[in-house]
């Protein structure tokens, strides 16, 4: 994309390409979805669990590192619930879903594409857009909120470990600065973060595994594509609903 | 004020990310589907691997791995 008509017509086929998966979505194999989704939430959960409790232990040792400089150590458990409830988890765990949720949809829909498979659909009159598209965005939707969830009670434990086992601070004030500044417009900003996250992931890795042309090359730029592309727009939807549900934007 | 954490947790974080974006892609099947594995195990365990090293880095460059009591 070196112009700004090339990024224009892009966009162009990408929408086109949402508003025909969206038009299937309806008539979609269930089987197929369940199957997806099966997959895709197995196929993550370990990953995510980990990646939530890394993401919560190195948040809560830099936020023990700059409190401590004030004297403050035992506002840790607020730091967690403003900082790590509210963005990092919610935001890690989706980046997360759409690198190993994303980059799979987009090799495996790139590599049916150049081996022709999708073609041999259409010839026998199967709708890929009805088997292969719609079930793998719907199944993502559905999966990547559950998963940011594991994401974020894998964190909230292993803040409160790091903090009590490895920093000292005291664990009732931990809990309970913890507990009292998490609310439930928190958990409803991480769900609407989630669900944006998933929608963007699944349309993006279907487009460009059906974008993809010929050779192993492409497999892998798909696959790519899809990451990088899921993880700016996800920043940018990331900001957004920050700024309804905390900045009073809208 | 922090300039040393930075450049160390950068060069780290480098290090990590070609050695096993280098390792998936040298250990990859030899066919179109292998190359998508390679690519999606790739960046899975180049996320992991480098919020392992930064909790690390940050227990030894900030805190100096605080023992309780």
């Amino acid at each position: 994309m070196n112009s700004a008509s090339d990024l224009l017509a892009a966009l162009g086929r990408y929408t086109r390409f949402c508003l025909s998966a969206t038009r299937a979505v309806p008539f979609l194999n269930v089987r197929e979805m369940l199957h997806q989704a099966y997959v895709m939430g197995v196929g993550s959960l370990v990953v995510l669990l980990a990646v939530g409790a890394f993401s919560g232990a190195m948040l809560t040792v830099q936020g023990f590192a700059s409190l401590r400089a004030f004297g403050t150590s035992e506002l840790l458990g607020m730091f967690i619930a403003l900082g790590g409830v509210r963005e990092v988890f919610p935001l890690i765990g989706a980046g997360c879903v759409g690198a190993k949720v994303g980059s799979a949809v987009a090799s495996e829909v790139a590599t049916l594409k150049i081996g022709q498979q999708i073609d041999a659909l259409e010839v026998m009159a199967v709708d890929p857009m009805r088997f292969l598209v719609a079930p793998r965005l719907v199944a993502c939707i559905v999966v990547t909120p559950l998963l940011v969830g594991a994401c974020l009670l894998a964190g909230l434990v292993s803040s409160y470990l790091i903090a009590t086992l490895q920093l000292g601070v005291d664990q009732g004030v931990f809990v309970s600065r913890l507990l009292e500044n998490i609310s439930l417009r928190d958990l409803v900003s991480a769900l609407v973060k989630a669900l944006g996250f998933g929608m963007l992931t699944g349309t993006l890795a279907c487009w460009h595994g059906y974008a993809a042309d010929a050779g192993a090359a492409s497999v892998g730029q798909a696959s790519n594509r899809t990451v990088v592309q899921a993880m700016v727009t996800g920043g940018v939807l990331n900001l957004f609903v920050s700024n309804v549900f905390y900045g009073g934007l809208l | 004020m922090y300039k040393r954490q930075c450049l160390i947790k950068s060069a780290v974080f480098g290090a990590v990310l070609s050695s096993v974006a280098c390792f998936e892609g040298y250990t990859a099947h030899r066919s179109a589907e292998g190359v998508g594995r390679a690519s999606n195990r790739s960046v899975v365990s180049a996320i992991l691997s480098i919020l392992v090293a930064n909790y690390v880095l940050n227990s030894l460059l900030y805190v100096g791995v605080v023992v309780p009591g």
